[in-house]
């Protein structure tokens, strides 16, 4: 199966919410050695941009479209039960969304991605209010801060909380992803250490930020 | 065309920051006032008695309030635009009148006028008449 193939594929099955079907497509590209980060970024996000335009464009109802998503946390969840790291670097990461954001299914894939290269992660996906958040960040004191950010909306809490860990925790390292629009890269820039256009790319800069 | 070339012809820097504070602050008040409008503006009666279309309209006008707040106070009109652009289709998909976007706008500026009391609605009010414009041209299939 090409690659276009196994798109086509899983997509009309994550449409029709077929969710065993796309699980076992899933086990089946495992078996034949498909690489996890392909799996994400070259099957998995492009299904959900589809699904997500099709809401958008009235195609699929808010139900199919929580099913297919629900298909992809399945999916997620049983990549995280079933990976093995590739090795120990005896770093903590607490990976989510910025607060009051609620699509949080980038944060699994991240979750899983830096899991993989060894580091120890704690995952609380998305919808935390600011204070809450940064009380958590306070305690656990992790070394990376991964978070994602889609809803412009979002900016001003998001600001606000990586002044507070900035001040609070500075050894603390900040990596955020899910920033398209240059202005608010811009903006961001000041706050974090990394901006990461996609997974693979934040999963290699987030090791490198703390000398692994 | 990339969204912030296009946002080059608006500008939110007239707005003072204490300004788009206060239009926060009352940004329930605001709502209440744009949800109202629906109810009362004539070609709007299909949205205001179909429950779904109103669960819609709510959402649409919390988000649009907030969106216009985080891009106003940093100074991002292309994000503003990007979400209006998505907005419009998104509502037409659902069978909104074309002028709906226009008449949100058209309501949130009322609303600053009515809400910011001590404070200077004017700049604000200016920048919500000319979105309201650009959305009247894209809604007639105009360029922005």
């Amino acid at each position: 199966m090409t690659r276009e193939e196994q798109q086509n594929v899983f997509y009309e099955c994550l449409r029709e919410g077929n969710r065993r079907r796309c699980l076992n497509l899933v086990k089946e590209w495992e078996q034949q050695q498909l690489p996890d980060e392909q799996l994400y970024n070259d099957i998995i996000i492009p299904a959900l941009v589809h699904i997500g335009e099709a809401w958008e464009n009235n195609e699929l109802g808010i139900v199919e479209e929580h099913v297919a998503t629900q298909t992809i946390r399945t999916i997620l969840g049983y990549k995280a039960a079933t990976l093995t790291p590739r090795r120990t670097l005896h770093r903590s990461a607490l990976v989510g969304c910025v607060p009051e954001e609620h699509h949080d299914v980038a944060t699994m894939i991240m979750a899983n991605i830096l899991e993989k290269d060894g580091w120890q992660v704690m995952h609380f996906g998305g919808s935390v209010p600011r204070h809450d958040l940064f009380e958590s960040i306070r305690r656990i004191k992790p070394d990376l801060l991964c978070l994602t950010m889609k809803s412009i909306g979002c900016l001003e809490s998001t600001i606000e909380l990586l002044s507070d860990v900035r001040a609070t925790l500075p050894d603390t390292k900040i990596l955020i992803g899910g920033i398209s629009m240059p202005s608010v890269r811009t903006i961001l820039a000041e706050y974090v250490d990394v901006i990461a256009d996609d997974f693979q790319q934040g999963a290699e800069q987030a090791a490198r930020l703390v000398n692994a | 065309m990339p969204m912030e070339a296009v946002a080059e012809k608006i500008s939110f820097s007239a707005i003072a920051p204490q300004d788009i504070a206060e239009f926060h602050r009352q940004r329930d008040k605001i709502h209440a006032a744009v949800i109202d409008r629906i109810h009362n503006t004539p070609g709007m009666e299909a949205i205001a008695g179909d429950e779904e279309k109103m669960r819609i309209a709510h959402e649409s006008v919390k988000i649009l309030i907030e969106n216009f707040h985080a891009t106003v106070k940093y100074q991002l009109p292309g994000a503003l635009l990007d979400y209006l652009d998505w907005l419009r289709r998104y509502l037409r998909s659902r069978d909104f009148p074309a002028a709906f976007v226009a008449s949100i706008l058209t309501s949130m500026r009322n609303g600053a006028h009515a809400f910011l009391d001590e404070y200077n609605s004017d700049d604000l009010g200016a920048v919500l008449m000319e979105l309201r414009r650009r959305e009247e041209r894209m809604a007639e299939g105009g360029a922005a």
